[in-house]
């Protein structure tokens, strides 16, 4: 269900003060998207759906904490269900590559969504992912959209652990000075 | 204390979601205390987002939400959909107490064997009543299956279960009644 940015808002204030219709609304309006983040970064459905539960409670009991001027609600909510999940992928429950070949799938990176109100910011981020060597990208990508952790990568890549470590941190370096903020 | 002091590459490593597990323990309890690392944080979150736009939605299934409305609701009975159960804060979530009486139930005859050894302490309070009764989940855990579904499992997933088993366990005996109860509650419904 789509909803204006300022319709997020006003029902992630609402739900803080308690009104469950309002809840519902924030549901309706996002559990897809936060449903695809888990799923991607669980690649255990079974897993994804206790996950989010709690990040809904966790949404419904915090919604006080949201601060419009500090975060847009999406990225708020994508960012309480990205740290959830990535909690739970790290707990080491029996994930292994084998066990989802859809892993290294990424987003296509055609056709955004389009009217959307980050169209731009996205065009930015990947004009500066582009940036990056291809390799680099993947692997940046690849821990964003899926949690793979640098153990992850390096088994992939074939490389050390602490090559990857090196890898990321001059890639994100060079994302940020690329987005000059 | 994290050794670590490349503060900006650890924030963007732990918002991109490349720490292993002791390193995001570790960040997560020093951004709590070190604005710096906290504030790098947030403007990473805020610099990577726009890449949650890209990501597939996926509609979960409908009975999420109705057991995300039976924790967050006083009343809600089961199927109940339309939200309008009485809401109560959230302080202590009733699904949690409910889930504890249900495992209170599950484990009657240890918790009677345990009444006995209880009565020689001094008075307990309330709270000591409800703590959770860590030593017979995780027995109930592993005697309670059916034995045969062990030897369809991998070795490897064998350990896995086994070591979800001892966190859960670990978890409850720390006192982290909400992490062990999600722990044992994700154990209990796996098939195999």
């Amino acid at each position: 269900m789509p909803v204006s940015r300022q319709e997020l808002i006003e029902a992630l204030e609402r739900t803080a003060g308690g009104d469950l219709a309002a809840f519902k609304a924030v549901y309706a309006a996002t559990s897809v998207k936060l449903y695809g983040i888990i799923v991607r970064i669980l690649g255990r459905p079974e897993l994804a759906d206790e996950v989010l539960q709690e990040v809904y409670v966790r949404v419904w009991q915090r919604a006080g904490d949201f601060d419009r001027t500090n975060s847009s609600p999406i990225t708020w909510l994508a960012t309480i269900a990205r740290n959830r999940a990535l909690d739970e992928v790290r707990r080491g429950t029996m994930r292994s590559l084998e066990d989802f070949p859809e892993l290294l799938q990424l987003p296509s990176e055609d056709n955004p969504a389009a009217g959307h109100e980050r169209n731009e910011e996205l065009r930015r981020l990947y004009a500066c992912l582009d940036g990056l060597e291809p390799d680099k990208k993947e692997i940046v990508l690849l821990v964003y959209y899926h949690g793979m952790t640098r153990e992850e990568i390096a088994t992939r890549f074939e490389r050390p652990v602490a090559t990857v470590k090196t890898w990321l941190r001059r890639s994100l370096a060079q994302l940020k000075d690329c987005l000059g903020k | 204390m994290i050794e670590d002091e490349d503060i900006d590459g650890l924030a963007a490593e732990y918002v991109l979601g490349s720490l292993d597990p002791a390193e995001r323990r570790q960040v997560d309890a020093r951004r709590q205390t070190d604005a710096v690392l906290a504030a790098a944080i947030a403007a990473w979150e805020r610099r990577l987002a726009p890449l949650s736009d890209r990501g597939q939605d996926v509609t979960p299934p409908a009975h999420v939400f109705d057991g995300i409305l039976s924790r967050i609701s006083g009343s809600a009975p089961p199927g109940h959909s339309d939200g309008r159960a009485e809401v109560v804060p959230l302080r202590r979530p009733s699904g949690r107490r409910r889930w504890m009486l249900a495992a209170a139930a599950g484990a009657l005859a240890a918790c009677l064997a345990l009444a006995v050894v209880w009565l020689n302490y001094p008075q307990p309070g309330p709270q000591l009543h409800a703590k959770m009764n860590c030593s017979q989940l995780y027995k109930d855990f592993w005697v309670n299956r059916d034995t045969q579904a062990y030897v369809r499992l991998s070795a490897e997933q064998l350990a896995g279960v086994s070591r979800m088993a001892l966190r859960a366990y670990d978890a409850c005996e720390a006192g982290d009644e909400q992490d062990a109860k999600a722990l044992f509650d994700r154990l209990q419904r796996m098939n195999f």
